[in-house]
């Protein structure tokens, strides 16, 4: 039942390495922050509320397409693990 | 980050952190706009015309208690008001009301009515001009009758926004006027 | 998975429903309210509130306002109403409260109990609503009136359990 559970798991998994990590979490951060402040001066400068949720609305459709998926640029430099050795 | 879960994970909180700021940013900006368009100094106000009427009503529906009779009043009033300043981008609506405040029997004692009220969602209906409105609303004192006491008509405001804090202001016009004493029964 | 890890597991749950409660209660103490947070279940108030809107609730003021919006239960009746201030009388000590939803046609005064003509506003407010935030609450209404979102969240919560180890 675990290991079922686990190979389930494993379909849904879509890992990026360690640099990709890094990459994805510094873009996910500035996109939001540029998201906020796009809305507000959206809101402002058309004096309506509604610009200002339509633009984070677009910002976070478009963070989450930059930062979710596991883009091939989040896989530049894979883990190089040591060859499996037998010492018997 | 390293699986899909996870990066949605955290694309979730940091979306929770920026709804947070977005929402203290339109709260805080909308009162300095507000400030700004000097809303709490509004004198283009004017009530006048005002007429009272004094009737005795036997519903507990209009403060009557164990069957005695109740004084109720009712006015009626010309108003003209421009309340467009308090439109702005986090304005859903505003509560306009026409209050009446008078004091009580003894030192400390005070209180103050509404008679009347409009609710107002679009910047191009914040012009009032009433003739002879009616009050919308009988009032009755905590006292038994009103004795024929002063008070002072104002209209005040109350911003709902679409997000933020409230705002409740007064525009700076006092009308006085004194209540009328029983003639009629109803 | 055996039984340590399952207590940590246990531990870790507790910790973020203890601290949920601990939040909620210090908010109680700051704002001096019993229920500092009032999601709106009718639409009495409309257009201003509807179902689902959120407001945070301030019961320190000395005495409210006529316009305020305030929320308050009859004595032995638990439902919280979000109503507006109609008229108020007060002295230095005590103040009575007349409220009215926007958009009933009438004041509250048939919502009282029997034989009380006014709200003591000492006794009878959980608080005066001070902050808007709309729609979010919508999730608790769903929760209690919709009985295919509260399995359909079951649901959901017991199939992420089981695929994520952690």
């Amino acid at each position: 039942m675990d290991s079922l559970a686990t190979s389930v798991a494993a379909i849904f998994e879509f890992p990026i390495d360690f640099a990709g990590q890094k990459k994805a979490h510094d873009l996910l951060s500035r996109c939001l922050s540029l998201g906020v402040l796009a809305s507000i001066v959206a809101g402002i400068f058309t004096n309506s509320i509604h610009a200002l949720v339509y633009t984070f609305a677009a910002s976070l459709v478009i963070t989450f397409v930059a930062v979710v998926p596991a883009w091939p640029a989040f896989k530049q430099n894979p883990q190089s693990f040591l060859p499996v050795k037998y010492d018997l | 980050m390293f699986n899909l879960a996870n990066r949605v994970q955290v694309l979730l909180n940091q979306t929770l952190t920026a709804v947070s700021v977005l929402t203290a940013a339109i709260a805080l900006i909308s009162v300095v706009q507000l400030y700004f368009a000097g809303v709490w100094s509004i004198d283009t106000t004017s009530i006048s015309n005002v007429k009272a009427i004094a009737l005795l009503k036997n519903l507990r529906s209009f403060g009557a208690l164990h069957g005695k009779p109740k004084e109720n009043s009712k006015i009626a009033f010309d108003l003209s008001a421009d309340l467009t300043p308090l439109f702005h981008w986090n304005t859903k609506q505003i509560f306009v009301y026409l209050t009446a405040e008078y004091e009580g029997k003894l030192a400390g004692l005070s209180s103050r009515v509404t008679y009347w009220d409009k609710i107002i969602t679009r910047r191009e209906d914040a012009t009032l001009s009433l003739k002879n409105a009616r009050a919308k609303y009988l009032v009755w004192d905590v006292e038994k009758s009103f004795r024929g006491r002063n008070a002072t008509l104002r209209l005040e405001w109350s911003i709902q926004p679409y997000v933020g804090a409230f705002v409740l202001g007064e525009t700076l016009v006092g009308e006085d006027f004194a209540f009328a004493s029983v003639k009629r029964k109803s | 998975m055996n039984l340590r890890e399952q207590l940590t597991q246990l531990l870790t749950l507790a910790y973020v429903f203890l601290s949920a409660f601990v939040a909620w209660k210090a908010l109680g103490l700051v704002t001096n309210s019993h229920s500092p947070i009032v999601v709106v279940l009718s639409g009495s108030m409309l257009p201003a509130f509807d179902r689902g809107d959120i407001l945070l609730l301030w019961n320190r003021d000395q005495q409210a306002r006529v316009g305020d919006i305030v929320v308050y239960e009859i004595a032995d009746k638990s439902i919280p109403i979000v109503h507006r201030v109609l008229r108020e009388h007060h002295s230095t000590e005590k103040q009575l409260l007349l409220t009215k939803g926007d958009n009933n046609m009438q004041d509250d005064l048939p919502l009282y109990a029997k034989g009380q003509l006014y709200l003591n506003q000492k006794t009878d407010l959980v608080g005066t609503a001070k902050f808007f935030f709309p729609k979010l609450g919508y999730v608790t209404i769903l929760l209690t009136e919709n009985q295919y979102f509260k399995f359909g969240l079951l649901g959901l919560m017991g199939i992420s359990a089981v695929l994520t180890s952690e």
